[in-house]
């Protein structure tokens, strides 16, 4: 289990901060990448750019992927993902403010695996973390490397 | 041969008639006496009768008299040689004459009543008939030749008579002549009376000097080619008539034509058909009115209209872009007004939990409200985004169930608080016509706010129905019997972030009303509430 990264796509450092926090409340002690924008992200996952050394065969199991990120948007990434037969089948969670249908449509049409709303109260975020991680990191399969 | 010709002409072996007689004289004179008389006889009428037939010049069949003279001459031979017979047998000659007088009566038997039925002799009757006519006759002609001055002045009276009637009928023609051409005068139009084979004018009225500017006088006679603008149009038009004409007898048709100063104007012309007694269409009639004023209008409104549409599109544009700028607003206070929520109760919950043992219960309390601050906004953002929501989305109009909406409302609102016990009373088939998302939200904010009022009632009962007003239209109604308000401040419920309750005693952003209020107004209906202190209050709208 300690092999199985996360990987969290998010630009707001506090947001940062509390997504770790409510990790290690819930004893998730898996790596946890952070790409802080759009381009971050795709060179991790594609290893390139600052990446470039990366192995790519070795991917996380689950992405946490905010919408809302500087130069290349959570929705852009999200297709190139889709489109990469390296990445296709990466499994995507959706962790954004916005409950917007039309971001809802979008992210579902591109194809992420789920959809899920921060909630303001930490509390509940808290348990929505707990939620996640039990379910991405114990009880799905993820895809074979 | 010889032999026969001799036995026939002699006597031949025969014995003469008077050895039948015995030869006694008195026998013998009582037929020769009497054959010879009878013979005479005979002789003699036919006499009688030729000198009739030469006298009466006149008589038709005057042959018929012939042949019955001819019938007796040869009865009276037979009767003659009857007598030489007696001492002279040649009874082959008496017997031949006597064939040929039987020839000749059997004709004449024949022949007579053929005749007398042609025969024109008057019978008495008719002649008396004939002759009462001509004594008539004869009497009208002595009158007439008796009293001459009677007869003229017979005629003359009739031929006052005639002079009168005809006066009258004159007159009557002409005042009928008169009426006509007021008519024709009076006529705002112009009007030409056309010979159809030449299009040339037979007449027209006053008007035509006020639409095209020639007087009666000078257009007489000619044809109408001179009325329009080209030749071309003349023919195109000649064309047009007769195909319309041909068609429907009648043609309406505005077109241009020409005045006597060169202008051109837009007229309206009504052109009918007056056909001749074999039924060709030999006139035609045709009314001119000068339309290009109401042409003019026409166009103005045309362009008014066109300058309005062009309106119309610049205005939604303009509409739309305000509305996106609203959409995008809405997307951002989402985004961006959350998160920074979020860090505030995050940082605030962390302090509390690894700093608790540093902190003292002040300390913690001043956490708790920053927290529960948080947390209000949040539900705030939350309201407001909706209620924008509900401007923006587009009215989609179907029949909504609302009694089985405010079930499922109803059984939400128990599974979160599943101890609750609430009588619901929700009427069935309870239909509306309007957007079933907004309703639900109605309907959620109704019901939810009747769950809300009686959390704190014994016996918490909430309605939902529809009854009739006053003026016969239908409303429906949420009732409670929870904490009421006072009617006082009615007014004051639907607005935007009005409550009538402290924030510790109900939970609430105040802007479920308004957004109520809002759906209600863009279905067209009215919202309003009743309502009294801890007796409960009721919600009426109609859509």
């Amino acid at each position: 289990m300690a092999n199985k990264s996360i990987m969290l796509v998010e630009d707001n450092p506090d947001d940062e901060a509390l997504t770790l926090r409510a990790l290690k409340r819930n004893n998730i002690r898996n790596e946890v990448v952070i790409a802080r924008d759009g381009v971050e992200a795709l060179d991790y996952l594609f290893a390139t750019g600052t990446h470039a050394q990366r192995d790519i065969s070795v991917q996380p199991v689950v992405i946490l992927l905010d919408l809302k990120l500087p130069k290349v948007d959570g929705l852009e990434v999200l297709r190139r993902l889709r489109a990469d037969e390296r990445t296709k089948c990466i499994p995507v969670v959706v962790l954004t403010s916005s409950k917007e249908e039309q971001d809802l449509i979008n992210s579902y049409s591109f194809g992420c695996n789920s959809y899920i709303r921060k909630p303001v109260d930490f509390m509940q975020f808290v348990e929505a973390v707990r939620q996640l991680g039990l379910y991405w990191l114990v009880l799905n399969e993820p895809p074979p490397q | 041969m010889v032999d026969f010709l001799k036995e026939a002409l002699t006597s031949g072996p025969f014995l003469p008639q008077g050895h039948c007689y015995l030869w006694r004289s008195a026998l013998i004179w009582l037929h020769v006496a009497s054959d010879t008389l009878i013979a005479v006889a005979s002789y003699v009428m036919p006499i009688i009768l030729l000198s009739f037939v030469r006298k009466r010049r006149d008589l038709p069949f005057d042959w018929m008299f012939l042949m019955l003279g001819a019938f007796l001459v040869a009865c009276g031979t037979t009767h003659l040689l009857g007598v030489w017979n007696v001492w002279y047998p040649t009874y082959w000659a008496a017997g031949a004459v006597k064939a040929m007088t039987a020839a000749i009566s059997l004709s004449t038997t024949v022949l007579l009543p053929l005749v007398l039925k042609a025969f024109t002799i008057p019978c008495p009757v008719q002649r008396e008939a004939i002759n009462r006519d001509l004594e008539e006759q004869i009497l009208e002609c002595e009158q007439m030749e008796a009293s001459p001055l009677e007869v003229r002045d017979k005629c003359e009276r009739r031929g006052q008579e005639r002079r009168a009637e005809l006066a009258a009928a004159n007159h009557a023609l002409h005042a009928a002549n008169v009426l006509l051409e007021k008519t024709f005068s009076s006529l705002d139009e112009a009007l030409f009376l056309i010979d159809a084979s030449t299009r040339t004018i037979i007449t027209c009225n006053p008007a035509v000097e006020r639409i095209f500017g020639y007087s009666p006088y000078e257009v007489l006679g000619r044809n109408t080619a001179f009325l329009y603008p080209s030749h071309e149009r003349y023919i195109a038009f000649g064309a047009e008539l007769k195909e319309a004409l041909d068609a429907h007898g009648v043609h309406r048709a505005e077109l241009q034509m020409r005045r006597k100063d060169g202008s051109l104007f837009i007229g309206e012309a009504t052109v009918s058909a007056i056909a001749d007694e074999t039924g060709q269409r030999a006139r035609v009639v045709s009314v001119w009115r000068d339309i290009t004023e109401r042409k003019q209008a026409e166009q103005a409104i045309k362009n008014l209209n066109a300058e309005l549409e062009q309106r119309v599109i610049e205005r939604t544009a303009q509409l739309e872009a305000t509305n996106h700028e609203l959409e995008t607003f809405s997307y951002s206070v989402s985004h961006d007004l959350r998160a920074p929520l979020r860090s505030i109760d995050g940082f605030s919950q962390a302090l509390l939990e690894d700093y608790a043992e540093r902190l003292d219960p002040e300390g913690v309390d001043y956490l708790q409200r920053i927290r529960g601050a948080t947390k209000r906004m949040a539900e705030l953002i939350d309201a407001l985004l909706a209620l924008s929501r509900v401007t923006r989305a587009e009215l989609q109009r179907d029949a909504v169930d609302l009694s089985s909406t405010a079930r499922a409302v109803a059984a939400e609102l128990q599974e979160h608080a599943p101890e609750r016990q609430v009588d619901w009373i929700i009427a069935d088939g309870l239909v509306a016509n309007g957007d079933a998302r907004l309703l639900r939200v109605v309907l959620e904010n109704l019901l939810g706010n009747a769950w809300k009022f009686t959390a704190k009632t014994h016996t918490p009962r909430i309605e939902f129905g529809r009854l009739s007003l006053a003026n016969g239209s239908a409303a429906f109604f949420v009732r409670d019997n929870g904490a009421g308000f006072d009617m006082t401040y009615a007014d004051k419920l639907f607005g935007a972030f009005q409550r009538l309750h402290r924030v510790g005693e109900f939970q609430g952003t105040g802007i479920g009303l308004a957004t109520v209020q809002r759906i209600i107004h863009r279905h067209g209906g009215r919202v309003w509430a009743q309502g009294s202190v801890d007796e409960g209050a009721t919600f009426y709208f109609t859509l």
